[in-house]
């Protein structure tokens, strides 16, 4: 065996998205010696998990992954990253294909050493995106601690107006471009990896579940922020009404998954997550009682099963096989009514908490917004992979509703699907 | 806890329930959204979630012999909630449409009511005894004297009339009755079977009391204004339903009058009767309730695809609309002088009213009587019902 | 390399402010490097500086300023080793001047005044000259010949799947298979479940069309009747002997041998050569590891592949479900084989079973499904369901779950089969499945239908689970001298993982990756796709070897481990200790290097009582300079010296979790100095016990969490850190000092909030005790 027969090294990836599921594919596929384009439309990588407290099943940080990642492509010149950057036209076929990516202005150049001058001198606060607006922050920010490319963002608004000034007089390595424009540019990829991943699905739609109306009622991603350490309450979960330390909590499964009038299917994750965010209340409040309404307990497999096992050793956590269809607030304590039937003891339940926690699905990102290739998806905006026409290829939960080990799996297969598209040429 | 069921799936039954209205049931995953979401729906057992897996599993019993499928007012917020899109408020009307067949005697007529193809024999019926009786009496006249006025007695005697359908009344009565015995102990063995109920047995006299106390919530029809969903079928079914109290009061009168008054002199008083006479008020009002009530229902049916209407449904709704109609009709076209449209259409207003009265049993109609007594029943078995 | 130093010191980010940087830039200059100064050297005007520097040939960089976390492209010079110096976040950002104020105009020369903020820049800085006094840069290592060819073991839908996604990409692949023909599980099956969208029929098994598929693939070569006796050498350049299944060679592989042996009768350890012995009488008539098979065939990377077998339960196990009682009582498997004969009829008299119950969960009081269920349980049972339908128009399937576990898109498959009029299905617990005469009797409780139900069934089926072939047999029979199979799999379940959620195809053996179902449950649309995923890791894999850098997690480190066997004493430690099993020792002890199966940890630096292994970048001698590069004030600077403490911490989650502190301005002891490590596992007591000797007061080690849920990226350093600490404890006293003065942490790289406080109490410790009483020597 010798050299010659070495994979061609030729052309470059495409992969857009750069959550869990993108980089990894990006790096997967840089590591096997290929060039590739990393596009991502928020100012950080990360995407969800960057958003996540912990994973399930370790309880471990996502951080502690994403860093070894980041480290990979600091050590890796092979992927070009681009932040603040969407794909908005795709022309050309499998082998061959020319990207026109818009990069939005993030106002900071590369001469950004982090210092946080700019956050000191601005005045203007905006809500957190990353936090869902739990949180007021600076509109001149670094998204988050842990934010890869450590570069701050100065949120167009203030551009034009005297704070924009403020910013820019405050950075001392003319770091602030306020003049920056939007610019496309072209580039070229044999193949190109869609990891555009998922929104949670809007709890506003649910009318019956109360979202949006009474504010003790969060959804599982907000809840991820609260129990963050660096989250809008430091790691501290209270309600969001009067900041009390909840007694009680519910959990309501499948809000909107597995529900033809919203999602069609299972949201995959759902169920696990609450299992863990159990652990989440359980650490801070040793006493707190705990429900969790359910359709069917989805803990697949050894370890998943053996994780929902720990967690029905807890006496203070209560499971009943019942959606919740209908909740209420009693305008005094702000405390949540939930009722449900347990249809294994046919007795109607109206169960009174501090705290409501809707276990919302995910929805992939192509459902609420168009992508602008000509990709197929199902009806609920999946994105089919047609690996025998090849070319382009949808990766983690822009495939299929997945948690973080299948999407991470998926993702390295379709690094391998998009190499095959440049070897066929 | 109850004592153990054998299952004996009853694949016909399924089968059954979903040529009536009910072939969703199958879909449902059992997370009991419609139990919740059911305006009036007990605490304790509440329905159509049971109700939903005992018909996917063919429990014929289990549902037939249930009062809770008759407490069902038909709102449509369980199917609209739905997450698996299983209607339940259309299987609840099937079991109901299969609980008639089943109660209701002799079976073959009961099948046949609810059988499209037998409809022609159904209708030819009343129509042979109406011509056959009518021309071998001679009390059926195509050529009255018209001297004074269009009179349809004089066309179609009032004798002729009621000689049919007094026993249609009569043979209606005794099959309400025979299913009703069935019926109430079937669904007091389920109560207690399902634990639904602490009486343990049915007495005389405290479900005459439940009855009396649940009749003005039937009048009120308060069970209706609590939907959400399809509101119009409040005001529909109200309307028709006291359309039909208003007909039966005057139709009442008219009688007692009529056979009252041949112990007068003067001689019997036969219609039509004054403009002027509170009592045409009355009749002519329920008339038009009737027809506006009924033509709601069929809009609503019709603008409602995703609540399956089947045959059951259609029937009853335009054989009540046609009584309104061919009712109203009669009146105006004999005021308009047309005689022989007039006679007619008098001849098919008598068709239906026979229709309504003698099939009363095994038509969807039967609901009234069946509701009434499950309502009774639940109030009386203490299942927290009334809101 | 001759190296050209040159040291350049930012003001920038406040360093300026905070800092004597005239002073600072002393403390270099005096031992002779050349200094240059910038307020941000990250500006064009400072990067140009460094570009002439570097220009003007200086090849050893020593950069003072903000973390090497960020500004990683900026500052990064090919062919030049750069030192990055924190004072940035780790002294200037993290010790305000509020808490610790700068000397006023006349406290500039009082010699009495301690300014800990300088003295803690002074020693980094000074820790960093050391350092690239001891480093190199590192140059790649090149196997002599490499083979690209992939190795995959199993020949069922994921090893076939994988060999023609790898033969696509242009790689040589071969299969074995231990069976006479290929296909596995797969082709045992009448139908399989649905493996494209909607998702919502089960279809004809596609694993006979995979099969043929390998017929487009020259470069794919099928081994059928064909098991690996043994994988000896490392990845790129692996010697895989093969042997039919059963067959007993010389090549087979030997094992080591069980602790009990390792011992003589009074229990004490044996001696290398009588340890030897009894190895080559334990593994009689097999060929030692270090003698590779001369007809053996050459391998680069290894698709583990292996599988899963059905769960067989134990005898009586589930008596209550009639199991063994009654052979109408079957798993999900032996009905699958029933279903693929033909027509289901009952094992007991042949009879046409019209009356399926399936069961889900064993029940007794608990809804936990069958050991290594998981959703594909729920499906198969949904599938089987079905089998029962299209045998019989009559026929009646019962389903009695406690959760139905049919996630993501098979949600459709459920639904779809909910609808057949025949099925029916309810959560609930069986209680006892008993003989009814020729039939069975099945009760259960707590069920949807509000009362306990009784179904009279022909057969009863349970629904048990997949058991991956690693819980039977290393399958993979490496000629490592840590054995033949994974390390410490009973972690994993017996699955063949290491980090199973951020790096799913990393096992704890280099250049060996697992795909389908030996790694989880999976279905077989699942698992075609695992297989692709394995595929890219094996072909990277070579093509890393091939450029001479590390796979993960150092993914592209030149650098590897450099033995000085001249002082090797044969301890062995380095051996067994390393996760990864990279060494291997002759009957003497010595260790044999096998650079390709190296993660590069330095766990065996660590190791090394002798300090025989170094990296060309990170030496014993490198940190041990850096340690004795920090100030240790003595009575003769001052009246009342700081104490000083050493922290060795991991430099993936601790070295960062200390920058994200600094970067919200958390402020921590300004007595501790830190030293980031690959990996706790690469610490060298040694180390310590300069720290010690030199009279630093305390020391800590501060890496990931250990135990089941591990941190580690490298599996077991963690754990091995600790338990060194635990020994040099012992030493410590024996030296008359306390063992409280080293003490070892756990933090989570999200804990950055807690790690002023754990550095406050360990600081609190030591001034309990009191100052090191070597000091000043």
């Amino acid at each position: 065996m010798t050299d010659e027969k070495a994979a061609p090294v030729s052309g470059s990836i495409m992969v857009v998205g750069g959550g869990i599921s993108g980089l990894t594919t990006a790096l997967e596929a840089a590591e096997v010696g290929y060039e590739v384009f990393l596009v991502e439309k928020n100012p950080y990588l990360g995407g969800r998990v960057a958003q996540l407290n912990q994973y399930f099943p370790k309880l471990c940080p996502p951080t502690c992954g994403l860093e070894i990642n980041f480290k990979r492509i600091k050590d890796n010149p092979r992927i070009k990253v681009l932040t603040m950057a969407e794909v908005e036209k795709v022309d050309g076929g499998p082998g061959n294909y020319t990207v026109s990516v818009k990069v939005r202005p993030r106002y900071v150049n590369e001469n950004c050493t982090c210092c946080g001058a700019c956050t000191e001198a601005c005045q203007t606060e905006i809500a957190s995106d990353y936090d869902f607006g739990m949180k007021k922050i600076k509109a001149a920010y670094l998204p988050f601690a842990m934010a890869f490319p450590a570069r701050f963002v100065i949120d167009p608004q203030i551009v034009k107006t005297e704070d924009g000034k403020r910013v820019k007089e405050a950075c001392r390595y003319d770091a602030v471009e306020l003049e920056m424009q939007p610019k496309t540019i072209k580039l070229n990829a044999g193949a190109i990896v869609w990891a555009t991943g998922w929104v949670p699905y809007d709890a506003n739609k649910m009318d019956r579940l109360g979202f949006g109306k009474h504010p003790n009622i969060i959804t599982n991603m907000m809840m991820e922020r609260l129990a963050a350490p660096n989250g809008p309450t430091r790691g501290q979960i209270t309600r969001p009404s009067d900041g009390k330390a909840p007694a009680s909590i519910a959990f309501v499964q499948c809000a909107g998954s597995r529900d033809e009038n919203y999602l069609p299917y299972c949201s995959y994750i759902c169920c696990m997550a609450s299992l863990k965010q159990t652990t989440y209340i359980r650490k801070q409040y040793p006493e707190a009682k705990i429900y969790i309404f359910y359709i069917d307990l989805r803990a697949p497999g050894y370890r998943y099963e053996k994780f929902y096992d720990t967690i029905k050793q807890d006496p203070n956590v209560v499971f009943i096989k019942g959606k919740v269809a209908e909740v209420s607030e009693d305008s005094a304590t702000g405390n949540i009514t939930v009722v449900a039937e347990n249809a294994v003891t046919g007795e109607k339940i109206q169960q009174s908490v501090e705290m409501v926690v809707l276990a919302t699905g995910m929805q992939p990102t192509a459902a609420v917004q168009k992508l602008p290739a000509a990709v197929k998806t199902t009806a609920d905006g999946f994105i089919l992979n047609d690996y025998a026409a090849g070319g382009m290829f949808g990766a983690g939960c822009a495939h299929k509703p997945a948690d973080v080990v299948s999407s991470n799996q998926n993702a390295t297969g379709m690094a391998l699907k998009a190499i095959q598209t440049l070897v066929r040429r | 806890m109850a004592e153990r069921m054998l299952i004996e799936p009853d694949l016909k039954f399924i089968k059954d329930v979903g040529i009536v209205g009910g072939e969703d049931v199958k879909k449902c995953y059992q997370c009991a959204t419609c139990s919740v979401v059911c305006p009036i729906s007990p605490d304790n057992k509440p329905f159509p979630r049971k109700e939903m897996i005992a018909t996917s599993w063919g429990l014929k019993d289990k549902v037939l012999k249930s009062a809770d499928p008759w407490l069902c007012h038909n709102c449509g917020d369980c199917s609209t909630r739905c997450p698996r899109q299983a209607k339940p408020g259309d299987v609840l009307a099937a079991i109901r449409a299969q609980a008639i067949i089943e109660y209701s005697r002799p079976r073959w007529l009961a099948e046949a009511v609810n059988d499209p193809k037998k409809l022609p024999i159904l209708i030819a019926i009343p129509v042979f005894l109406f011509l056959v009786v009518g021309s071998i009496t001679g009390l059926l006249n195509f050529r009255p004297d018209l001297s004074g006025g269009i009179a349809h007695y004089k066309f179609f005697s009032t004798w002729l009339v009621d000689m049919h359908m007094v026993p249609a009344a009569i043979f209606a009565v005794a099959v309400f009755a025979m299913g009703l015995k069935r019926f109430i102990a079937d669904i007091h063995q389920n109560a207690l079977d399902e634990g639904k109920t602490d009486k343990q047995t049915v007495e005389v006299g405290g479900f005459i009391q439940a009855l009396v106390r649940v009749i003005p919530t039937i009048l009120k029809h308060n069970k209706f204004s609590e939907c959400t969903e399809n509101k119009e079928r409040y005001v529909a079914h109200l309307l028709t339903f006291w359309s039909f109290v208003g007909l039966f009061i005057v139709t009442s009168i008219i009688f007692l009058v009529l056979y009252g008054s041949y112990l007068l002199p003067t001689g019997p008083l036969h219609g039509p009767w004054s403009q002027l006479n509170p009592v045409k008020w009355l009749a002519n009002l329920s008339g038009i309730a009737l027809i506006v009530g009924t033509a709601i229902m069929i809009k609503a049916r019709v603008n409602k695809p995703d609540q399956k209407s089947a045959y059951k449904d259609w029937f009853l709704v335009y054989l009540a609309f046609a009584l309104g109609v061919t009712g109203m009709g009669a009146q105006l076209t004999r005021l308009a002088g047309w005689a022989e449209v007039s006679f007619a259409v008098y001849f098919l207003h008598l068709i239906a009213i026979w229709f309504l009265i003698a099939y009363l049993p095994f038509t969807k109609l039967a609901h009234l009587v069946y509701r009434t007594v499950a309502m009774a029943y639940a109030e009386y078995a203490g299942r927290k019902f009334t809101p | 390399m001759s190296k050209k130093y040159g040291v350049y010191i930012c003001h920038g980010c406040g360093i300026g402010e905070s800092l004597n940087i005239d002073k600072l830039s002393e403390t270099a200059s005096d031992e002779g490097f050349a200094v240059k100064t910038c307020p941000a050297f990250c500006g064009k005007q400072g990067l140009e500086i460094l570009k002439q520097e570097v220009a003007g040939g200086v090849n050893a960089l020593v950069i003072a300023a903000c973390s090497p976390r960020v500004l990683y492209d900026t500052f990064r010079f090919d062919g030049c080793i750069v030192e990055r110096v924190n004072l940035r976040e780790q002294v200037v950002w993290s010790h305000p001047r509020a808490t610790w104020p700068a000397p006023t105009e006349e406290q500039k020369d009082d010699e009495t005044f301690i300014d800990h903020v300088q003295m803690m820049a002074s020693d980094y800085l000074k820790m960093g000259l050391a350092k690239v006094k001891k480093i190199d840069l590192p140059t790649a290592f090149k196997l002599d010949a490499l083979s690209r060819r992939i190795l995959v073991i199993g020949g069922g839908i994921t090893g076939i799947s994988a060999a023609i996604d790898a033969a696509k990409t242009g790689y040589e692949v071969t299969i074995v298979e231990k069976e006479a023909a290929l296909g596995g599980n797969a082709a045992k099956w009448r139908k399989q479940l649905p493996t494209e969208y909607p998702f919502e029929k089960s279809t004809a098994p596609v694993i006979q069309a995979k099969i043929k598929e390998l017929d487009n693939f020259p470069n794919i070569q099928v081994k059928t009747s064909t098991v690996v006796a043994r994988i000896a050498g490392q990845p790129g350049d692996f010697t895989v002997t093969f042997k039919k299944p059963g067959e007993k060679i010389e090549f087979d592989v030997p094992f080591p041998l069980p602790p009990e042996m390792k011992v003589d009768e009074s229990g004490k350890e044996l001696e290398a050569e009588q340890l030897h012995a009894r190895y080559l009488e334990y593994n009689q008539g097999r060929q030692d590891i270090l003698t590779f098979d001369p007809n053996g065939e050459k391998f680069g990377a290894v698709v583990l592949a292996a599988g899963w077998r059905p769960y067989q339960p134990q005898e009586g196990e589930y008596a209550h479900l009639g199991f063994g009682a009654s052979p109408d009582v079957v798993t999900n498997a032996q009905f699958e084989a029933i279903a693929a004969a033909g027509k289901i009829k009952r094992p007991s008299d042949g009879r046409e079973a019209k009356s399926v119950v399936f069961i889900q969960s064993p029940g007794q009081g608990n809804d936990q499904d069958f050991p290594y269920a998981s959703s594909v349980t729920s499906l198969v049972a949904l599938k089987q369901a079905g089998y029962v339908r299209e045998d019989y128009a009559d026929g009646k399937a019962f389903v009695i779950y406690q959760h139905m576990r049919t996630p993501g898109l098979t949600e459709n498959y459920y639904k779809t089969v909910q609808q057949d009029p025949g099925i029916f299905l309810t959560k609930g617990q069986v209680v006892q499945v008993s003989q009814n005469g020729a039939g069975l009797i099945v009760n259960a409780d707590d069920t949807l239908l509000g009362q306990p139900i009784q179904i009279k069934a022909d057969m009863v089926v349970l629904a048990t689970g997949m058991v991956p072939a690693t819980k039977d047999d290393p399958v993979i029979n490496l000629a490592y001298r840590q054995g033949p199979g994974f390390r410490d799999n009973a972690i994993f379940n017996d699955y063949a993982d290491s980090n199973y959620i951020c790096f799913p195809y990393e096992t704890q053996r280099t250049g060996i990756y697992a795909a389908g179902g030996i790694r989880r449950s999976m279905t077989t649309e699942e698992s075609m796709e695992d297989a692709a995923g394995a595929a890219l890791k094996a072909i990277q894999c070579l093509e890393s070897v091939n450029r001479g850098v590390s796979v993960h997690p150092r993914s592209g480190d030149l650098t590897y481990p450099d033995f000085f066997f001249q002082r090797c004493t044969q301890c062995k430690r380095c051996t067994q200790e390393c996760p990864f099993g990279a060494l291997d020792d002759d009957e003497r002890g010595t260790p044999k290097t096998n650079p390709t199966r190296c993660r590069r940890c330095g766990t065996c630096m660590g190791a090394c009582p002798e300090r025989i292994i170094n990296f060309a970048t990170y030496s014993i001698d490198s940190v041990s300079s850096m340690v004795k590069a920090i100030k240790v004030p003595s009575t003769d600077d001052f009246d009342e010296p700081p104490l000083r403490v050493l922290g060795l911490i991991c430099e993936n989650d601790a070295y960062p979790a200390l920058d994200i502190a600094a970067l919200n301005r958390l402020p921590w002891n300004a007595d501790v100095r830190f030293i980031p490590v690959r990996c706790l596992g690469s610490v060298n007591v040694i180390w310590i016990k300069d720290a010690l000797s030199k009279g630093m007061d305390g020391v800590f080690l501060m890496g990931c969490k250990h135990g089941d849920d591990y941190q580690c990226h490298f599996v077991k350093g963690s754990e091995l850190a600790e338990i060194r600490v635990k020994k040099i404890g012992e030493a410590l006293s024996s030296l008359a000092l306390e063992p409280e003065r080293v003490a070892h942490f756990e933090v989570a790289i999200d804990e950055y909030d807690k790690i002023p406080q754990m550095l406050q109490e360990f600081m609190g410790t030591i001034e309990g005790l009191g100052p090191n009483p070597f000091k000043g020597f």
